[in-house]
């Protein structure tokens, strides 16, 4: 059997999967945080049952991409559970109807019913059960009340024999509110006020900048406290001494010291610039990179179940369409500086092709996920703040100056922001930390490995020259354009693979100020990694992705050459 | 009295009842979705600035419309308020 969660966007179905299946799933308070299905599975009277999350749809009309994911879904359930937003019966309704008249066994989870308490709205949920025909039961998911009770309501899914004309829809919606729902006024509370005010031109932007301000120094601290205290005394104080120790047994050389521990420094490890699997392609990706992932993650998070980036949709709007896409856009891109890959996925919630190119395109070259960011860090940071404003700035720059050529010159429509702006809520304490934990684990699972291959192949190219090699064919560009040194060919190459370690690679070269800012910035734009590349074919078709990865290869070396001339 | 205005021309604060959305088929179809529908009591919350998007409440949604498309919604306002 398989039962199916369909409703509208931010009703809350993720975390109705997750109480259902145990399943980790991401959710936010935007509309769109799901935009493919996942699949779990329950027991259900001791048969085994299986649960997909479906994305949300306001409508079986299809709207966008996400959109039509869900409406594609609906032929391959057995059973329906059609979750609603209590506080939002009216527009609930329209797709519960629609549902209604496919003939599918379902019933009703009326989410949010906490909610429903203090916005004065009070549901009659036995005559509503009555005149749907259907089961209906009221949840709080996020605390887990009446999920019980909908486990047991499962097999009491019926076939509504409800009917209605569908010119008429939006009467009988009015009349089913009629009869069940009575709306009480109230105050104004503080976070409605707050709402109001952070998306109102003279506060909000104010706010938007306080955010983003504050969203800096808290990731600042956290990684570097991190990084400080914990991991590099941890790498330094136990763990080199004992890779020194692994390091003597096997006489300080050799190709199997070589790949594990890699090259001593002045007799000593350089977790940064000894590049063996044990040293660096730990070091890395632990002591470097997680610090900051987390620390990004956690306020991410925060601001996804605030409530607030849909408001940041709405102040940049206008910003957004002068790169020829509109607000909402803005998710892509925050996502983007964790890790591409998601980033690439959300551009679903865009609605035309042309704006999901422009949006993965976009995100894809001037976007630098945190593990690059944390890298770059590191490196230029110690030169001061200009190289590092230097790097960013020329990538906000290739951003604005990219979009607003794909805006003139490519064919096809961009669509204005049309977006529910979700009341603001005080994130979940638990449901945050577990979404923050699914994100670090997914790097730790994702990530690791591939640093460590990435480092296993550094090893490989240098051991039979194939830097060398590949280096003298890409000279002109590599030193004439850009102004490096051929060894950076190295970095480019793992680039393919990993950002970060390309960054990495940088360490042992003797860089000017003037080559790292050239070298951070063409890392970031000259092509996406494997992982993101992957994602993004899948998601913009191969042509597509062809066309997307030209973009990207011109406008670095433009970017760099460029850089070089003026620096 | 009443007097028909668009959305954009309405001040923040003010209510209305949408009477008219100026828009293909497929538009008006995107905007019931959310609850913009005629018939339905509207209030504006905000406008940004440079012909940016409106922010408008309706029933218990709060809902970001484009300006060109919030432009096409008519509303009946009260003249007098």
């Amino acid at each position: 059997m398989r039962i199916l969660l369909m409703g509208n966007p931010n009703v809350g179905k993720s975390v109705v999967f997750n109480r259902l299946t145990g399943v980790d799933v991401i959710c936010s308070n935007y509309p769109g945080t799901t935009v493919e299905f996942t699949k779990g599975s329950m027991r259900i009277k001791g048969k085994h049952t299986e649960v997909i999350d479906v994305p949300g749809t306001y409508t079986l009309e299809p709207t966008s991409k996400a959109e039509e994911v869900a409406t594609k879904m609906i032929r391959e359930g057995d059973i329906v559970i059609n979750v609603v937003d209590a506080t939002n019966l009216e527009r609930s309704l329209n797709l519960t109807l629609q549902l209604l008249k496919r003939k599918v066994p379902m019933l009703v989870a009326l989410n949010l019913w906490d909610e429903t308490k203090h916005t004065g709205i009070s549901i009659d949920v036995e005559k509503l059960e009555e005149i749907l025909g259907v089961p209906c039961v009221p949840t709080c998911a996020i605390t887990g009340e009446g999920i019980k009770q909908l486990v047991e309501e499962i097999s009491e899914a019926k076939v509504s024999t409800y009917e209605y004309e569908e010119s008429e829809r939006w009467q009988e919606i009015g009349n089913i509110i009629a009869k069940v729902e009575k709306i009480t006024y109230r105050h104004h509370t503080f976070l409605e006020r707050l709402g109001d005010a952070s998306v109102a031109p003279a506060t909000g932007i104010p706010i938007a900048l306080i955010i983003l301000y504050a969203t800096f120094k808290i990731i600042r601290f956290i990684g570097e406290g991190l990084v400080g205290y914990v991991f590099e005394p941890l790498f330094e104080k136990l763990w080199a001494p004992l890779m020194l120790k692994l390091s003597g047994l096997m006489g300080s050389q050799g190709w199997l010291h070589n790949i594990l521990i890699g090259k001593l420094v002045d007799g000593e490890i350089d977790f940064v610039e000894s590049l063996g699997l044990l040293t660096t392609g730990l070091f890395v990706p632990i002591a470097m990179v997680l610090p900051y992932v987390f620390a990004f993650y956690l306020v991410l998070s925060f601001l996804e179940d605030s409530g607030y980036l849909p408001r940041l949709a709405v102040l940049v709007d206008t910003l957004m369409h002068r790169v020829g896409l509109h607000g909402l856009a803005i998710i892509p891109m925050m996502l983007g500086l964790g890790c591409n890959v998601p980033a690439a996925l959300s551009t679903r919630i865009m609605e035309t092709r042309r704006e999901r190119f422009i949006s993965a395109t976009l995100m894809a070259i001037a976007v630098p996920c945190m593990a690059q960011i944390a890298m770059i860090v590191g490196l230029v940071g110690k030169y001061g703040a200009r190289g590092l404003a230097t790097i960013f700035g020329t990538l906000f720059i290739v951003w604005v100056v990219l979009g607003v050529l794909f805006n003139r010159f490519l064919k096809g429509e961009s669509p204005e922001i049309f977006v529910e702006i979700p009341p603001y809520r005080i994130p979940y304490l638990k449901g945050l930390l577990k979404k923050v934990w699914i994100r670090v684990k997914w790097f730790i699972k994702e990530a690791v490995p591939w640093v460590l291959v990435g480092v296993f192949i550094i090893n490989v190219l240098y051991t039979f020259h194939i830097i060398e090699f590949i280096g003298k064919f890409t000279a002109p560009v590599i030193t004439k354009v850009l102004g490096l040194p051929l060894e950076a060919v190295g970095a480019l190459i793992i680039g393919f693979l990993r950002k970060d370690v390309a960054v990495g690679m940088l360490a042992p070269l003797g860089l000017t100020l003037k080559q790292l800012i050239i070298a951070s910035v063409v890392l970031t734009m000259y092509f996406p990694c494997v992982a993101t590349f992957t994602t993004m074919a899948k998601e913009l078709g191969f042509v597509d992705m062809l066309k997307s990865a030209g973009i990207m290869v011109i406008s670095a070396i433009i970017a760099g050459g460029l850089l070089n001339l003026i620096l | 009295m009443t007097k028909i205005i668009s959305l954009v021309e309405m001040r923040v604060g003010e209510t209305g009842k949408i009477v008219e959305i100026q828009g293909g088929h497929g538009m008006v179809r995107r905007l019931e979705t959310l609850g913009v529908r005629t018939e339905k009591e509207v209030k504006k919350l905000s406008g940004q600035l440079m012909r940016g998007p409106i922010l408008i409440q309706a029933g218990n949604t709060q809902v970001g419309i484009g300006f060109g498309m919030a432009r096409r919604v008519l509303v009946e306002v009260d003249k007098n308020a």
